[in-house]
């Protein structure tokens, strides 16, 4: 139950996630499974339990004005190809339209202590937590070669299959779309030049995403 | 600006001196060799520093070993700060009796102090690893 005020507070400075009314104990990989990508809708319980709530805004990016010819455009396959002419590498996305979410300590570690139990030799690390706006949010074509290890995106959208995850994947673009409220997407990234793997996000609602880096460095 | 990198003693540690313009030269010890702005592109930040070593042909290198040891030091000086406030919730938990409580801080406080052993050091085989060795007790 939201509380008025959490409620106003939402509307002009954060974005809250509703609490998870489905329960999932295990993942299985259901809409994607190989082994560069996969993705589920059983995202664990006590993941949506911490990611459920209030997120404020971070100053810097509250105020955007999104445009959704322009995110198409940023997404499309076409601009792939024009990227790809270049020869160039792109690790972090130069063309965006995003809010970055606040996370205190209190609600980052019990999340983290949650993903430990599905990676338990590995170090985990936030990457990025986003909101992305409705009518136009996007993060453009990048590799993140820069940090060439597994990365793991939870997300939550209130509207289905207005937002998608893209990616390139044997020569051929692969659009994921957000079928379910919650999803998960594991994939590998690597800095060899060959093998790179481009993605991107477009949303057209309001959609959050949490980023990890896994990486497997313990016993 | 000008950077240069000396030897400091017979110790393998180095200094780093920068002057604005070369009327200042003469604090420049003899034998530093000239290095640009960022001599070691891995660690522009300098965070592994003490771990740089300046070769005779005047080259900068990383002892990945030391700079594993500065990670390490670095782990641990942040696991004392957690394992500080899990002291103060323990002793909470004692005084109100609750004998769960302290059990489950007791769990956290020997997960903290066992990280060492956890970490997988042969894997970490390049500079920029170094960075993500992070237990999840530790975030």
């Amino acid at each position: 139950m939201i509380s008025p005020q959490v409620a106003r507070l939402a509307r002009t400075q954060g974005h809250t996630v509703p609490a998870p009314t489905v329960k999932h104990t295990k993942i299985d990989w259901d809409l994607i499974d190989t082994p560069r990508l996969k993705a589920s809708t059983n995202v664990p319980a006590k993941v949506q339990e911490y990611l459920a709530g209030h997120w404020n805004l971070h100053a810097d990016t509250k105020h955007l004005k999104a445009d959704n010819d322009a995110a198409l455009k940023a997404t499309s396959e076409e601009r792939l190809d024009e990227i790809l002419a270049t020869g160039e590498d792109i690790e972090k996305a130069n063309e965006k339209c995003l809010h970055r979410l606040l996370v205190t300590r209190q609600r980052l570690v019990p999340l983290v202590g949650e993903l430990a139990k599905m990676y338990p030799k590995s170090s985990i690390s936030m990457s990025g937590f986003f909101l992305y706006p409705e009518d136009g949010g996007y993060m453009g074509w990048h590799t993140n070669s820069d940090a060439p290890y597994t990365r793991l995106y939870i997300t939550h959208v209130p509207e289905i299959d207005k937002s998608f995850f893209r990616y390139r994947n044997d020569d051929k673009c692969v659009t994921s779309w957000d079928s379910n409220d919650w999803t998960m997407r594991q994939f590998e990234v690597t800095d060899k030049r060959e093998d790179r793997l481009w993605h991107t996000v477009y949303s057209d609602t309001k959609r959050l995403s949490i980023g990890f880096r896994i990486i497997r460095n313990l016993k | 600006m000008r950077h240069f990198l000396y030897r400091i003693g017979k110790e393998m540690a180095i200094g780093m001196i920068s002057i604005p313009n070369d009327s200042l030269l003469h604090r420049v010890p003899e034998g530093a060799a000239e290095v640009g702005g960022s001599p070691v592109p891995e660690d522009k930040s300098g965070t592994y520093f003490e771990a740089w070593r300046l070769g005779d042909d005047g080259e900068v290198s990383v002892d990945l070993e030391a700079a594993k040891e500065i990670r390490l030091d670095y782990l641990r000086r942040r696991r004392d700060k957690i394992m500080e406030r899990l002291d103060k919730a323990q002793f909470r938990a004692y005084c109100a009796e609750d004998k769960k409580a302290i059990k489950e801080l007791e769990k956290k406080k020997k997960a903290l102090r066992d990280f060492p052993k956890r970490i997988d050091w042969d894997s970490v085989t390049e500079l920029k690893q170094i960075q993500h060795v992070l237990p999840p007790e530790l975030v």
